[in-house]
């Protein structure tokens, strides 16, 4: 094993880059570079066995995006609601055709199926009238129109 | 070491959860790679060696983050092919983020019944 010099560079600064998710991985990939994994299989790793999609929500000036990581899934098995400012997503990944059949040939598995039923409380500043879902490559994006009243407003300020 | 999976310093490489099994004298591989476009993903077939690489691109910038679970970074898997794989046949099919890869098995590695001639 060799001894690899600690790089602060790969660190990012104090910027909007920086949460504990972030460093969290950060912390893994040193780990593996420690003690010499080389690619570490991730995708089956002790922490990432997911029960429910993976969801990232950002908030922007004029409205909120979420995004949800539905690999599989068709249009169909997926429900959406927004009530107020709660998002429901229900869904259900099945197995693919013919797994039954085929079970006892699989040499590898590292998908979950199932089905899922997640409720998000977002900023009461949305619009459940203004909402509009997009699917697309296994991954569901939901824009959701903030209302008006709670944008931000530039108040002009009159010089005397 | 991990920086030679890695496309650049700062970028992740993540591993596709993967779903290999045995079908009919075919080996299917099934990756989930959500997010990637069919024009962001190659395939390469060097030697033995089966390479996927997956290109992502990654949500809005800018914003303030409410909830972040989803990995950023670009997939990437190296698989060793058996020689019993006939690599000329090989078929990709990436749909819902899903990429089915059909490897058909060379015709004289197919299992075979044989005939038990009666003396």
């Amino acid at each position: 094993m060799a001894i690899l010099k600690w790089k602060r560079a790969s660190y990012p600064e104090a910027s909007s880059e920086f949460d504990s998710l972030n460093l969290f991985e950060r912390f893994q990939d040193d780990w593996d570079r420690l003690f010499g994994w080389s690619g570490f299989p991730e995708a089956s790793g002790l922490f990432d066995r997911s029960v429910s999609p993976p969801i990232d929500v950002v908030e922007t000036e004029n409205e909120v995006v979420l995004w949800a990581d539905v690999p599989g899934l068709d249009k169909k098995d997926l429900e959406l609601s927004v009530a107020s400012n709660v998002l429901t997503l229900k869904g259900e990944k099945k197995s693919p055709a013919k797994a039954e059949k085929d079970k006892d040939r699989v040499y590898r598995d590292e998908t979950w199926t199932g089905s899922f039923h997640r409720s998000l409380s977002l900023p009461d500043s949305v619009d459940s009238d203004r909402v509009s879902a997009e699917f697309r490559d296994g991954v569901l994006k939901v824009t959701l129109a903030k209302k008006a009243e709670h944008k931000p407003r530039q108040i002009p300020v009159a010089v005397r | 070491m991990n920086e030679i999976t890695k496309t650049d310093e700062n970028r992740r490489s993540l591993v596709p959860a993967s779903r290999v099994l045995e079908d009919n004298g075919k080996v299917q591989v099934r990756l989930e790679m959500p997010g990637v476009a069919q024009s962001d993903l190659e395939i390469r077939v060097e030697g033995s060696e089966l390479t996927v690489t997956g290109k992502r691109q990654d949500p809005a910038s800018h914003g303030t983050w409410l909830l972040r679970e989803r990995r950023r970074g670009d997939f990437h898997k190296t698989f060793a092919v058996d020689s019993s794989i006939d690599l000329d046949k090989i078929d990709a099919e990436l749909a819902n983020g899903i990429l089915t890869l059909t490897l058909p098995m060379k015709e004289a590695a197919k299992p075979r019944r044989i005939e038990i001639r009666s003396a």
